[in-house]
């Protein structure tokens, strides 16, 4: 039988510990765990569970990261909010608000979330209130009154996508710089209930209805463009990451899904489903350590759970020479 | 051979699933509480941890189709703007 300095020309290290950067495909055998060890073993992305809210809010918002998150209102006309630390949820300071179908600072992190328009009782409001890390406050109200619309960015620095103004999807996008909001040019294809993710500069809308589209479109700053279509037609779908490293999940087609797609800035990959499909929770983090809260379940009941997506890498692992 | 196993557990939170748990063995929650699972010792191992209660195919589907055509009448009985705001729940054939 050949020996691994035939096949590959070099000899395998022994080596007291494992080293500290190893490359995909390196064989080494650590001489204090007695084990042959291979760096590379891919490992597949997946969904698992995480902590319960404290309530079950339905279409809610939320932003922040897998293990510092916040979510913020809820179906119907919900006022709470709630804290995850990465395994648990803790309830905080109500919204002076409530409201579900509203827009959120996608980027911004747990301590100075963003919350803006939404609905109140089937009523469009244009109320926009700041996060600060332990209360909510009223600032100023965006230009017009706006159901279930997407937004992205941070405090200081958001962007609203769509919505529903006046019972008529609305193309309009608007920017807020902390303290005023103002008119930041239309989208090719109006609709409401997208998903969005990225910055104030360089965003990403998805899907939206009615009816249910499976169009994309990036804005740069000033102007939206129609990219690559997301894989099926999708509305109330949830995301996270930015233009160049976005993940998209979960939402109606219908019926209600627990598909994953992450996006290059270019193309649409699938990743794998989440373990319950659902519909209107909150994405929160990165394309490769996601949070999704809540939302509605394939019946339409408003859930506690939660799921944590982690990206695909991968690892060492000891081969066995029998 | 069977390809599934069906049951129902109540979703705890944290650790409930767990990346392992979804690369050894295939695994699809539905309402009811109804979960599908891949059927292998790893799965089988899962539901009983979980404090889950085995059912069969019909059984599990009968309890899916009673919350979905609940939630389906519900629906058809809503305004037709209450209708615009989401779309009426689909029957799930579980797999």
């Amino acid at each position: 039988m050949a020996g691994y300095n035939t096949i590959r020309g070099l000899r395998v290290k022994y080596l007291s510990a494992d080293p500290a950067n190893p490359e995909d495909g390196q064989v080494w055998y650590n001489s204090t765990t007695g084990n042959l060890r291979l760096d590379g073993i891919a490992l597949a992305g997946s969904w698992a569970s995480g902590g319960n809210t404290n309530t079950a809010l339905g279409t809610t918002a939320g932003n922040g990261s897998q293990t510092s998150a916040i979510i913020m209102g809820g179906a119907d006309t919900l006022n709470n909010s709630e804290l995850y630390n990465g395994s648990a949820w803790t309830a905080a300071p109500t919204l002076n608000t409530g409201r579900y179908g509203a827009g959120e600072a996608t980027q911004a992190p747990q301590t100075a979330a963003l919350l803006f328009a939404g609905v109140v009782t089937d009523t469009a409001k244009s109320e926009t209130e700041e996060w600060n890390g332990s209360s909510w406050s009223e600032v100023n109200d965006m230009p017009a009154d706006i159901k279930q619309l997407a937004g992205a960015g941070t405090q200081t620095a958001a962007l609203s996508i769509g919505g529903s103004i006046s019972g008529s999807n609305n193309a309009e996008s608007y920017i807020y710089n902390g303290t005023d909001w103002t008119a930041a040019g239309n989208m090719n294809t109006a609709r409401e209930r997208a998903a969005a993710f990225g910055t104030q500069t360089a965003a990403v809308a998805v899907g939206g209805s009615p009816p249910n589209v499976n169009n994309v479109e990036e804005y740069d700053g000033s102007a939206w463009t129609a990219v690559t279509v997301y894989p099926t037609n999708i509305t109330l779908a949830s995301a996270a990451g930015t233009l160049t490293a976005g993940l998209v999940f979960s939402g109606s087609i219908p019926p209600t899904t627990g598909n994953t797609n992450s996006y290059d800035g270019t193309n649409w990959t699938a990743q794998p489903s989440m373990a319950t499909a659902r519909q209107g929770g909150a994405g929160a983090g990165t394309s490769t350590s996601a949070l999704m809260a809540s939302g509605a379940n394939s019946a339409g009941a408003a859930v506690t759970t939660t799921e944590e997506f982690t990206g695909a890498s991968t690892q060492i692992k000891n081969l066995s020479t029998s | 051979m069977a390809l599934f196993i069906y049951g129902t557990a109540t979703n705890t939170g944290k650790g409930f699933f767990t990346h392992q748990d979804r690369q050894d063995f295939f695994l699809q929650g539905h309402p009811a509480n109804v979960w599908v699972i891949g059927y292998n010792e790893k799965g089988a191992r899962w539901l009983a941890e979980k404090g889950g209660v085995e059912k069969t195919k019909a059984e599990a589907q009968a309890l899916v189709d009673a919350e979905v055509t609940a939630a389906q009448e519900a629906w058809d009985a809503l305004s037709d703007e209450a209708k615009a705001m989401n779309d009426r729940p689909t029957d799930i054939t579980l797999p």
